[in-house]
């Protein structure tokens, strides 16, 4: 069972980028169908991205199993 | 400065490779470390490899079967460090797992800018995955649209699939098993000169690409994914002990490849 976080674009800008303390480590939430953004929760865990912690922890979850979870987004347009 | 230490191989002393002994001050310099048990054994592959003429047909390479996740994502020849976007999970000793969701590897390797060795009509490229997994999925893969591709699929059913810097092409897997090193290139201007091979031996090619790019991909390669433009896709959950990318080699060329990444792969404990 695997959780997701789910961002809208503007709350996915928030976090998107290099951690600031690990810079081998970057946050980039996945655009999924509807235009809705996700992340696994396990980043709530990562201590290099403990300066998103408690915002993405305040955000709604859901279980990629879920059937209402969002599908793929289709590739952009080259 | 070459050496620190002393190396044996062959049964002879000699110092250590100066270009292990960069990349372990790189490694350092990022914050990571290397041991000296790693170092003699990343000393044997490259002196494998430049015995074997393919360093220097090679651009990088990525040892993610390392000590640290540091040391993992600082690549052997350009020293660049990788990215670990959306907390792949490193292994050490083993590997890079990503989750076929989100996760994945940016190695920060652009091959219109950053490569040397490989060229438009020149590509080669490999990953050697620990977990058999058939998926509809990118291993390693970076495009810029117009064929301007180099993926790598291991295995969709019995087929490996991808191009280099071409459209995909569809290989015959001599068994239904993605692990070990799947190699991916194209070694002339022509889409018939795609070729895959599996573990160093050569496979069948039953789909040739249907078209070649005309310059190489302006967008750095991932792990994990594919990079299609700037946006990741086809997402794979997989595990990856390593990665290369860089000219084309001949047939006997990846077999003496294979040789060498899996004596470093048996030498960390990570071979499959």
């Amino acid at each position: 069972m695997a959780m997701f976080i789910l961002l809208t674009a503007e709350q996915a800008d928030q976090v998107r980028g290099p951690s600031e303390s690990a810079p081998y480590a970057a946050l980039n939430p996945i655009e999924r169908a509807g235009g809705v953004f996700i992340l696994g929760v396990e980043v709530l865990q990562a201590p290099y991205h403990e300066v998103h912690a408690a915002f993405l922890g305040g955000l709604p979850q859901m279980d990629g199993n879920d059937p209402d979870f969002p599908g793929t987004s289709p590739p952009p347009e080259e | 400065m070459g050496s620190v230490f002393g190396s044996v191989a062959g049964g002879s002393i000699r110092a250590f490779d100066e270009d292990v002994v960069l990349w372990r001050d790189a490694v350092v310099a990022n914050g990571g470390s290397v041991s000296l048990d790693r170092l003699i054994i990343v000393d044997q592959f490259v002196f494998s490899e430049k015995d074997a003429g393919l360093w220097g047909l090679t651009d990088d390479y990525w040892g993610f079967w390392a000590e640290n996740a540091i040391q993992a994502l600082t690549s052997l020849k350009q020293r660049r460090l990788a990215t670990a976007v959306n907390l792949p999970t490193f292994t050490a000793n083993r590997d890079y797992t990503t989750n076929g969701t989100t996760s994945y590897v940016n190695l920060v390797f652009v091959p219109s800018t950053n490569a040397l060795s490989m060229t438009t009509d020149s590509v080669h490229a490999e990953i050697y995955e620990r977990t058999n997994v058939t998926a509809a999925a990118s291993a390693m893969g970076a495009s810029s649209g117009s064929n301007r591709s180099i993926n790598l699929g291991p295995r969709i059913v019995g087929n490996a699939v991808g191009g280099g810097n071409s459209a995909d092409g569809t290989f015959t897997l001599p068994a239904a098993d993605s692990r070990g090193l799947t190699q991916i290139g194209r070694n002339g201007a022509l889409t018939t000169n795609a070729y895959g091979a599996k573990n160093g031996v050569d496979m069948t090619r039953t789909v040739t690409p249907a078209a070649v790019g005309a310059s190489l991909s302006a967008h750095a390669i991932f792990v994990g994914a594919l990079n299609n433009a700037g946006t990741p896709i086809g997402f794979r959950a997989s595990s990856y002990g390593y990665a290369s990318a860089g000219a084309a080699l001949s047939g006997a060329q990846r077999l003496a490849r294979y040789t060498n990444v899996q004596a470093w792969a048996t030498s960390v404990g990570a071979n499959v």
